[in-house]
């Protein structure tokens, strides 16, 4: 299952656990340093004891193929859109992003509605108002100036741990030279903040309480009636890393709250049959059964 | 971490069988590496797979992937991570995955 081609690329895919009940959540990790790695260390294995859990590593990242161009929002999207076809996931369907991941699962919300049952959104950046500049900025300066402190400390009492960052750093500086992400991140078109209003699917936004874009989960949660926002004392950006069983437990019980709302929902108000396999099925989030 | 394989007698895999095991991820990693590259770090027991081997997170993935792939459903990978958390993995040496391989498909 590793190698799967979608809109034109070649993708680094994993599924883990089987299809269920409990449906299937498609996880998207970060820009540039991240890939499908810190969803498999963090959340990936415990909830693929209960669902079927899709990781892939974006175009350029990771083992997926790195083409020179296609760097955009629009083109994330694309490739999701695309992996999403060609893996048929069973429902309900959820997206979690990690930062940048989470701009990608909202685009795909905010342009494709209805198509998943809910999107977790942890630690989200929204293109508002310089962000592109920004983003494009920190990635250019940063590599150099990271590159430069590793390159400091190489003496041979590091060699070993520096060895494994030079390596990453190089392979990030190669994506920024070889291909259009910092163009295509400059450019990216401004989130629309009038369409958030519209999203209807149940959204979880996680913030570590010190995180420098704490600010857009406040935005998120005043835009969107239906996003809950939790904050994640002690954590910053690296929320994820950081506090990988607190993100754990916070996404289980949203889900199971979901679950029994679906329960509720199916139930005989709406439709007189009983249900056809969920009495035989244990509950996949742990939560307490529906009356 | 202990090893939690499908026995009931309580015996973890034998010797040659946990040997059998370290040659057989020594294989993966070359593969996954490059044999010259295992070659020239040396693949033992207690080498530690981030550590020693300097497995990025990345190729950590991969090497699950194909052991995964290898054994099928005689070991249950993600179950035996589920319960790990990040120190865990990133801690893991040959030896304990060898272990966890060996004790995993025994019949």
């Amino acid at each position: 299952m590793a190698n799967m081609v979608a809109n034109g690329v070649r993708f680094n895919v994993q599924r883990l656990g089987s299809p269920g009940p409990a449906g299937t959540i498609v996880c998207l990790h970060g820009l540039l340093l991240d890939n499908l790695s810190s969803f498999y260390y963090t959340l990936a294995n415990p909830l693929a004891k209960e669902m079927e859990v899709v990781l892939y590593d974006q175009r350029g990242h990771g083992r997926s193929e790195r083409p020179p161009n296609g760097y955009g929002i629009d083109d994330a999207v694309g490739d999701l859109v695309a992996l999403l076809d060609a893996l048929a996931p069973e429902p309900p369907l959820y997206l979690c992003g990690n930062s940048y991941g989470s701009l990608v699962a909202l685009e795909h919300e905010l342009r494709f509605p209805g198509r998943v049952d809910g999107l977790i959104l942890i630690e989200a950046h929204l293109v508002l108002p310089t962000w592109g500049e920004q983003m494009a900025e920190t990635i250019d300066l940063g590599l150099w100036t990271v590159n430069e402190l590793a390159a400091a400390d190489d003496d041979r009492g590091r060699v070993r741990a520096d060895r494994k960052l030079q390596r990453q750093m190089a392979d990030a500086r190669e994506m920024v030279a070889t291909t259009s992400l910092v163009h295509d991140l400059r450019f990216a078109p401004l989130t629309s903040l009038a369409s958030l209003e519209e999203v209807e699917c149940p959204v979880l936004a996680l913030y570590g309480e010190r995180s420098d874009v704490a600010h857009v989960g406040r935005l998120l949660a005043e835009s969107m009636p239906t996003c809950e926002l939790r904050v994640v004392a002690d954590s910053g950006h690296s929320l994820l890393m950081e506090s990988p069983a607190r993100v754990l437990s916070e996404l289980r019980s949203w889900l199971a709250e979901l679950a029994d709302q679906r329960r509720t929902c199916d139930g005989p108000l709406l439709d007189r049959r009983p249900p056809a396999r969920r009495p035989h099925q244990p509950d996949p989030v742990g939560g307490p059964a529906a009356p | 971490m202990s090893w939690a394989g499908p026995h009931t007698d309580g015996s973890g895999p034998t010797p040659a069988e946990l040997n059998q095991a370290t040659a057989e991820i020594a294989a993966l990693l070359g593969e996954l590496l490059g044999e010259d590259v295992v070659m020239a770090i040396g693949v033992e027991p207690e080498s530690s797979l981030v550590a020693d081997i300097e497995l990025e997170s990345i190729e950590f993935v991969a090497l699950a992937e194909m052991i995964s792939e290898r054994y099928g459903e005689e070991v249950d990978f993600v179950a035996w991570m589920a319960d790990m958390d990040i120190d865990d993995i990133t801690g893991l040496t040959v030896g304990a995955l060898a272990a966890f391989v060996a004790g995993g498909r025994r019949p």
